[in-house]
């Protein structure tokens, strides 16, 4: 009786819990899209690597406030979730241009500004985020060309990184990038001292240092930077 | 031909109408003729119908149109085109040598947003070009035109083009086609074609050698710019092949003079690029130690001779090379590596930032060397510069001192070589990401695939060449000394 009450009660206030993250979740996009307007004027250049539904959600609420901007998109291998993104915008009518990521160096001089979304913000100020995005920080901070983060408050976590590359990473397949076939031999242990002739490096993570993002927007409202 | 004939005399006069026309101290018809055109540029321009100052309306510079043509039919060409501004720009330095060693004002180059030149350009053309869809905005002054319908359209034509010597023909089909390709090879390539021209040439009756012989090259050249825009180290090399035509001593006869320029052509592929290479080895073995782990970019003629000669002398040491799309050029470098013993890892150039703290040392190729410094390369090269700079790696460059240019460029827009942007929107190997499968119809949405970019100088701690190891801010002083021996050779 009294037992099977609590239970009901810990159950029900477990589901509340649960539905109120996935409400939080679900309604980011909405409350960060209404600080679009602040940062997108006229004749705006934006470039972003992959694909966000963060970073696609703002740009169709620019694009909504007749904000006029294009964007470049970075493909994003070896995903190329960029394709993805490309494809989005340009049926809101927004000006794409689908650029390798190898020339992001050499575009990034005719940008204003760099709007990404990432995997999760660290305690620090450090961000995880798709492969690729720490060159294009660099790059953004060597032009001065803002680096701006957009995530849901739900992305926030209280870890601090250490040695993220290795803790906080996935390595993935080498199917990625080279084709099974004429390398698979040299990727065997058998060779002299057990190590093969051949490694293949396919992380799915970078981490971007605190110092190369000048802005953060999330959903509670209030925009910060961070040093 | 006297078509032709007429280009030689005005490639020999100044090119533009706004630098002072300097004569050539030679022959005095053709001063005589020079004059008289020159007198007609000037009643033109007067007459205010020369809508340039660098004079293309006027007529004056059938040379400098001819230049322009070539270079906007690159321009309209999808087949990836170095900016023929580049392969203008150098055929007007090189005359500039022979006439007074002044430096003057240089040649502005082929824009190729102006209609006008553009089109007068494509009438001259041997290659037919249609102009892309969906242009970038921001590089409307580059050549791009859709890619696949040239090789077929040229190969077709194999038989009907006589004023092409086969040889060159085949050369530019390798161009287009992109066997050929990397500077080291292209640039070989080209001198060994114009070799075996020179050896089949002979001076039509009432023609004098050098002034024939340099037209005959011109249209060579211009070819080659339908094919595929000229590299720096090609167009270094034309500046030298014309150089040394036109100092050939009257007295030679047909037979002699051929035979000198095949040896200039010899002596040049020797001393500049073989033995340049070798050189560039032995200096750069110097900064291989064991247990280094070695990071290259792409796929670098010099870079690989360096890592294989460092293996075969037995050092021990790893190399990481990093690859990106849509060339994929890495894979090439990385199975000759893996193929002679190398330890090897393969990764891409997203991933270079979490690869970086591995490595020791970084060797890049270049295709030029710019004169403040920059380093003009395969595109994702700045990247990789400036990762590595980041993390307080030393960036080594390796480029033969050939490649040198005293242009300077402050950024990768300026001028580039734009490469087929339905590329970018297959992927081999992943059939199932279709999303810009039909990227031409919308208007919105464009593909950008540069070839190439500028390196900051700051990135780069040092350039090995066949002069030595030098600082970034050497390079000048290479390029002046060079080109005064280049004169002397």
């Amino acid at each position: 009786g009294d037992k099977s009450l609590k239970t009901r009660k810990l159950k029900h206030d477990v589901i509340a819990a649960i539905g109120d993250l996935i409400e939080e979740i679900d309604t980011c996009y909405d409350q960060i899209s209404e600080q679009a307007v602040e940062h997108i004027h006229q004749n705006e250049v934006i470039l972003t690597l992959g694909r966000s539904r963060t970073v696609k959600e703002f740009l169709y609420a620019a694009k909504e406030k007749k904000r006029s901007f294009r964007v470049f998109v970075a493909e994003g291998a070896p995903r190329y979730q960029g394709h993805a993104l490309a494809k989005e915008l340009v049926e809101k009518g927004i000006q794409t241009t689908v650029i390798t990521d190898s020339a992001v160096f050499a575009m990034i001089s005719r940008v204003n500004m760099v709007i990404v979304g990432v995997h999760a913000i660290m305690a620090n100020g450090g961000v995880i985020a798709p492969v690729g995005m720490n060159m294009v920080a660099l790059a953004a901070q060597r032009h001065a060309v803002p680096f701006v983060v957009v995530a849901g408050s739900h992305k926030l976590c209280p870890l601090y990184p250490h040695n993220p590359e290795v803790l906080l990473n996935e390595l993935k397949s080498p199917s990625d990038l080279l084709d099974f076939g004429e390398f698979s031999n040299c990727m065997n242990f058998s060779t002299q001292d057990g190590t093969p002739l051949l490694n293949v490096a396919n992380p799915t993570f970078d981490y971007v240092p605190p110092k190369l993002v000048s802005l953060f927007i999330t959903d509670t409202s209030m925009s910060w930077g961070h040093g | 031909e006297t078509n032709k004939g007429d280009l030689a005399e005005i490639r020999n006069e100044d090119a533009p109408a706004s630098i002072p026309q300097k004569q050539k101290p030679s022959k005095a018809e053709r001063r005589a003729i020079q004059e008289a055109q020159r007198a007609a540029k000037a009643a033109a321009k007067e007459a205010g119908l020369s809508g340039k100052s660098t004079g293309a309306a006027s007529g004056a510079n059938p040379a400098t149109s001819k230049q322009a043509k070539p270079a906007k039919i690159s321009q309209k060409k999808d087949v990836p085109h170095a900016p023929s501004t580049v392969a203008s720009e150098k055929k007007v330095t090189e005359r500039q040598p022979e006439r007074d060693r002044k430096k003057d004002v240089p040649h502005p180059r082929m824009q190729f947003d102006d209609v006008h030149r553009v089109e007068k350009a494509k009438k001259r053309a041997i290659v037919n070009q249609s102009e892309a869809r969906n242009r970038v905005e921001l590089f409307r002054h580059l050549p791009q035109y859709v890619h696949g319908t040239q090789l077929p359209d040229l190969e077709s034509k194999f038989f009907q083009l006589e004023p092409i010597h086969p040889s060159v023909y085949k050369v530019g089909l390798q161009y287009l086609s992109g066997e050929v390709s990397g500077g080291n090879g292209r640039c070989i390539a080209m001198l060994l074609a114009f070799r075996e021209a020179i050896k089949d040439y002979s001076t039509p009756p009432n023609k004098t050698l050098s002034r024939d012989l340099t037209a005959k090259v011109s249209s060579y050249v211009s070819f080659f710019i339908e094919c595929r825009p000229l590299s720096i180290s090609m167009g270094n090399a034309i500046r030298f092949l014309k150089n040394r035509i036109a100092k050939l001593p009257i007295t030679l006869s047909e037979s002699e003079a051929k035979a000198s320029l095949q040896s200039d052509i010899d002596r040049f592929i020797n001393e500049k690029i073989v033995v340049a290479d070798q050189v560039i080895v032995s200096h750069a073995i110097t900064k291989v130690r064991d247990d280094d782990v070695l990071l290259t970019y792409g796929s670098s003629s010099v870079v690989e001779m360096i890592l294989e000669h460092a293996h075969e002398l037995g050092r021990k040491f790893r190399v990481i090379v990093v690859d990106s799309r849509p060339k994929l050029e890495g894979q090439g470098l990385l199975r000759r590596l893996v193929a002679k013993g190398i330890n090897c890892t393969y990764t891409h150039i997203n991933a270079v930032s979490y690869i970086m703290h591995e490595v020791t040392r970084v060797f890049l190729g270049a295709s030029s060397i710019l004169s403040n410094g920059t380093v003009y390369s395969r595109v994702g090269t700045a990247s990789v510069a400036m990762v590595a700079h980041a993390f307080g790696i030393p960036v080594l460059v390796c480029c033969e001192a050939y490649k040198f240019h005293e242009r300077v460029q402050l950024d990768s827009i300026c001028a580039n070589e734009l490469g087929d942007p339905d590329v970018i929107s297959k992927i081999p190997g992943r059939a199932d990401l279709g999303d810009l499968k039909n990227w031409a119809d919308n208007e919105n949405l464009q593909l950008l695939n540069l070839t190439y970019d500028a390196t900051p100088s700051d990135y780069v701690s040092m350039i090995i060449t066949d002069y030595g190891m030098l600082p970034p801010t050497s390079v000048p002083v290479i390029v002046r000394e060079y080109r005064k021996e280049q004169l002397w050779v």
